[in-house]
């Protein structure tokens, strides 16, 4: 049954190419093979990073998955499930581990994603689910923070709470900060049907910059606390700090974008995830910023000609 | 009144709707029904304006139908996880329309996730959100499926009630003679024929004929 269930998600991986078209898959190649040669330099420098790569990897697939529930009900033991597609996606990762580090940095990767794999995140689906303090931002109009923090409020609010605390250690506020913008990226993976879309009557220009301007002034308010006291205890790591947030919302931003620009009513696309899990690598790792900018201008343009179709009498 | 003027409509290289045309008198509701992959739901899109017409015309007084007139109240249920019904509805900026007491009258838990809601409860509720948007035009896309005989029997009370324009899908040929004021029978993605309310128990007759002098052989030989 496994064997099957990884045919399929290869028969997947071929949709999800042919989805994102061959300037992309060519763009999509040309980075997998820049950040081999930047993580090949960085393990061998510092052998560390290696593994919180690989967690980091496997943490983003895991949170980002939505067959969950799929997979715990036709796999007895779903983690196992769960580890197996890791170990075949972050086999590039884990190749590069043993020839830039050591033996023992990749049994503590494997030992790492193992553990990930049994953690079952978000995972309920019930009336009294978890309200955070974030609730409070998500209005009526913001349906995907609504949706979002109901699931995994709970879950932010903790990392919110330990990010804030282990803010007098350096970088560690930063990783926290980073992973919350992995779980709010999650709140804009599915499209609403067309009846939500034109609720508001805004053309397409309008309703891209009041969705930015509207989201960004939230999630502002809920990643500052995080990096302004970071910023203050770590007085050495200013510029960083700096560079970071503006970073972290622009690829906030850019998640909003790109849902958009592939807007299609009450859809999911496969497609999106990789393009998403780009676009919060950039947030870790700078030089892809150079694929994200242009990536973002073009989204913008993408979404309002997207929308247009469906919002052209509203303008 | 909405004129739809010789309209064909395709799929790449498949055209699913040819030579569509129907006049559509304001305050009236009307029917269409036709087999599954007739064309129905293409049609709505094309009025809605969510699927280009390759050909014809769609006017409203004759300007170009806005959207800004129409409610459209899709086929598929599809809500965003993890959000109540109350909150759904509070999307929409309607201080006239009592939330509480349409859900009292649909038998809907608007306090409770959608995603425990059954199918009846998610078409209701789709309904509702149709009907908060409050426009002058109505388009319900298959609002009976999944329905049960009371929640069918109010939805067809409302849709009488409502004094506006309204345009309804169904497969269910039965439901539609209660409601509509003409029907149009769409088949192979054309008009074949618009009924009056005086025709609509020859249409049932007509349409079950076709069906069955169309299936009756292949029933025969999968039977033996």
């Amino acid at each position: 049954m496994l064997k099957a269930l990884l045919h399929i998600r290869l028969l997947q991986f071929i949709r999800i190419m042919k989805e994102l078209g061959i300037i992309r898959i060519i763009v999509f190649f040309v980075i997998v093979l820049l950040l081999a040669v930047y993580l090949n330099n960085a393990f061998s420098q510092n052998k560390k990073l290696s593994i919180l790569a690989c967690y980091i990897c496997s943490a983003t697939i895991h949170s980002l998955r939505k067959d969950k529930k799929f997979v715990a009900a036709v796999f007895e033991h779903p983690y196992l499930v769960y580890f197996t597609e890791y170990l075949v996606y972050t086999l590039p990762l884990l190749v590069l581990i043993v020839f830039a580090t050591n033996l023992f940095y990749l049994i503590l990767s494997l030992a790492g994603m193992f553990l990930i794999s049994t953690v079952n995140m978000y995972h309920r689906k019930n009336s009294t689910a978890s309200i955070s303090l974030f609730s409070r931002l998500a209005k009526n109009e913001n349906f995907e923070w609504i949706a979002g923090l109901r699931s995994a409020g709970l879950f932010v609010f903790l990392l919110w709470i330990l990010a804030l605390s282990l803010s007098f250690i350096s970088y560690v506020s930063l990783v926290f900060a980073w992973i919350i913008l992995l779980i709010f990226a999650s709140f804009y993976e599915a499209n609403e049907p067309l009846n939500m879309l034109v609720i508001n009557e805004y053309g397409a220009k309008k309703f891209i910059n009041n969705k930015l301007f509207s989201h960004m002034k939230n999630y502002f308010k809920v990643i500052a606390p995080i990096i302004i006291l970071h910023g203050i205890l770590n007085c050495e790591l200013w510029l960083l700090t700096i560079c970071f947030f503006t970073v972290n919302i622009f690829c906030f931003s850019v998640i909003i974008l790109n849902k958009y620009a592939t807007y299609k009513p009450a859809k999911y696309s496969g497609a999106n995830i990789v393009i998403v899990m780009f676009i919060l690598l950039s947030n870790l790792i700078l030089p892809l910023l150079i694929f994200t900018v242009p990536f973002a201008i073009i989204s913008y343009k993408q979404a309002i000609n997207n929308l247009n179709f469906y919002l052209d009498d509203f303008d | 009144m909405i004129s739809i003027d010789n309209i064909d409509v395709s799929y790449g290289k498949k055209k699913v709707l040819k030579n569509v045309s129907m006049k559509i008198e304001k305050g009236n509701v009307y029917g269409i029904v036709g087999l599954n992959g007739s064309g129905k739901t293409t049609l709505l899109n094309a009025i809605y304006g969510i699927k280009k017409v390759d050909a014809g015309t769609i006017l409203q007084n004759n300007e170009k139908l806005s959207k800004q007139n129409i409610a459209y109240i899709e086929t598929e249920n599809f809500f965003y996880s993890y959000i109540k019904g109350k909150e759904y509805l509070n999307l929409i900026n309607n201080k006239n329309f009592d939330a509480d007491l349409w859900g009292k009258l649909f038998n809907i838990p608007l306090n409770e996730l959608i995603d425990n809601y059954s199918t009846g409860m998610k078409k209701k509720l789709s309904v509702l959100f149709g009907l908060k948007m409050n426009k002058n035009i109505y388009i319900f896309d298959e609002p009976f499926n999944g329905l049960d005989i009371e929640s069918s029997q109010i939805l067809k009370l409302v849709i009488k009630k409502l004094k506006k324009t309204v345009i309804i899908t169904s497969h269910i040929i039965e439901v539609l003679p209660d409601i509509c004021d003409y029907i149009f029978y769409i088949d192979g993605g054309e008009v074949k024929r618009k009924y009056n309310i005086s025709d609509f128990e020859k249409m049932k007759q007509q349409i079950y004929e076709a069906i069955e002098n169309n299936v009756s052989d292949l029933i025969s030989k999968a039977l033996q």
